[in-house]
């Protein structure tokens, strides 16, 4: 009689550890398959974005920005060089006579 | 077996394994845990790869934006820049040619320039006999002199040259054209040609003038 009951109990407990093995393997699948989920998403929404990126789209603002500080510092160059070209053009008197100079004495013998 | 052994087997046994239980289930735990955790870390590496890859992508139109709107600029200023310093290298020739034709007025001080002028090219061609050119003024004056002229160049040589005078002048502010008895050896001695010569020379340095602060 007792021995039965030991042997109940044990083919009870064997099937507690065949549903916890079970439990196991589906917590290890779900975090299986929701690891690959948040994997092939961030991929997906990197291609996306990388493909925007290459199509311009969602820059316009910094384009613009861009475009803006770019004229900014074309204008500066521009005034630089308008100097430089109004200096030459006005050449200073002293400069105008040494460079005369320096010409005439590479002339002469 | 009696009844109490009986219950101890039993406890130990329910013990035993509702310990291997949870083991086994904390381990699932556990293993899913890091496998859920290791993908978050994946993602959100990809996450700053794809944004770094972004800001390149981002950077390189941006680049291309500056580069075509600041490039433009420059290069045209640039252009400016070039014509008007050759504008006024062609006035300052131009000026240095009025200089040099001032020279020549001076009649004590040219004669020496002259000399030295066919001098050098007498000297450059080698030889003893030689045809000069030279302008309707210069001509005149070296035909009153001629035979002088022969001797003050064969000294400066250091042997006796013949020199024939042509008889139509060239066009040039002051200088000589000489050439050897046979035509074969010209030597351009001219001012003109002397600054033509000297000019890539001297417009370097001439640059460096006009650009200097």
């Amino acid at each position: 009689m007792e021995v039965k009951k030991v042997l109940s109990i044990g083919k009870r407990l064997q099937t507690i550890l065949e549903e916890a093995e079970n439990e196991s393997q589906q917590k290890l699948g779900d975090a299986k398959r929701r690891s690959e989920e948040m994997v092939n998403k961030a991929k997906a929404e990197a291609e996306e974005k990388k493909s925007k990126a290459q199509r311009g789209a969602g820059i316009d603002d910094l384009v613009k920005a861009e475009e803006n500080r770019a004229k900014v510092e074309a204008e500066k160059i521009k005034v630089q060089y308008q100097q430089k070209i109004e200096a030459i053009k006005k050449l200073p008197k002293k400069k105008r006579d040494h460079s005369i100079h320096l010409v005439v004495k590479e002339v002469l013998p | 077996m009696s009844q109490q052994s009986s219950l101890d087997l039993e406890t130990r046994l329910i013990e035993r394994t509702m310990a291997q239980r949870d083991e086994m289930v904390a381990k699932a735990d556990a293993d899913a845990k890091a496998m859920l955790e290791a993908a978050n870390k994946e993602a959100q590496r990809i996450k700053s790869e794809t944004d770094r890859q972004i800001l390149n992508i981002v950077t390189s139109v941006l680049r291309g934006v500056r580069d075509r709107i600041i490039g433009g600029v420059e290069l045209d200023s640039r252009k400016q820049l070039m014509v008007a310093r050759e504008e006024t290298l062609k006035q300052l020739y131009g000026d240095a040619e009025a200089k040099l034709k001032e020279l020549t007025a001076d009649k004590k001080e040219y004669h020496e320039i002259l000399m030295k002028l066919i001098a050098e090219a007498v000297t450059a061609i080698s030889g003893e006999e030689f045809f000069v050119s030279a302008n309707d003024v210069d001509l005149t004056d070296l035909k009153k002199n001629h035979k002088k002229l022969e001797v003050d160049i064969s000294k400066i040589v250091g042997y006796k040259v013949t020199l024939n005078l042509d008889a139509s002048p060239i066009s040039a502010i002051g200088g000589v054209v000489v050439r050897n008895a046979a035509g074969t050896k010209v030597y351009h001695n001219t001012l003109e040609g002397r600054i033509a010569k000297a000019r890539p020379k001297l417009n370097i340095e001439l640059t460096k003038i006009l650009e200097a602060e």
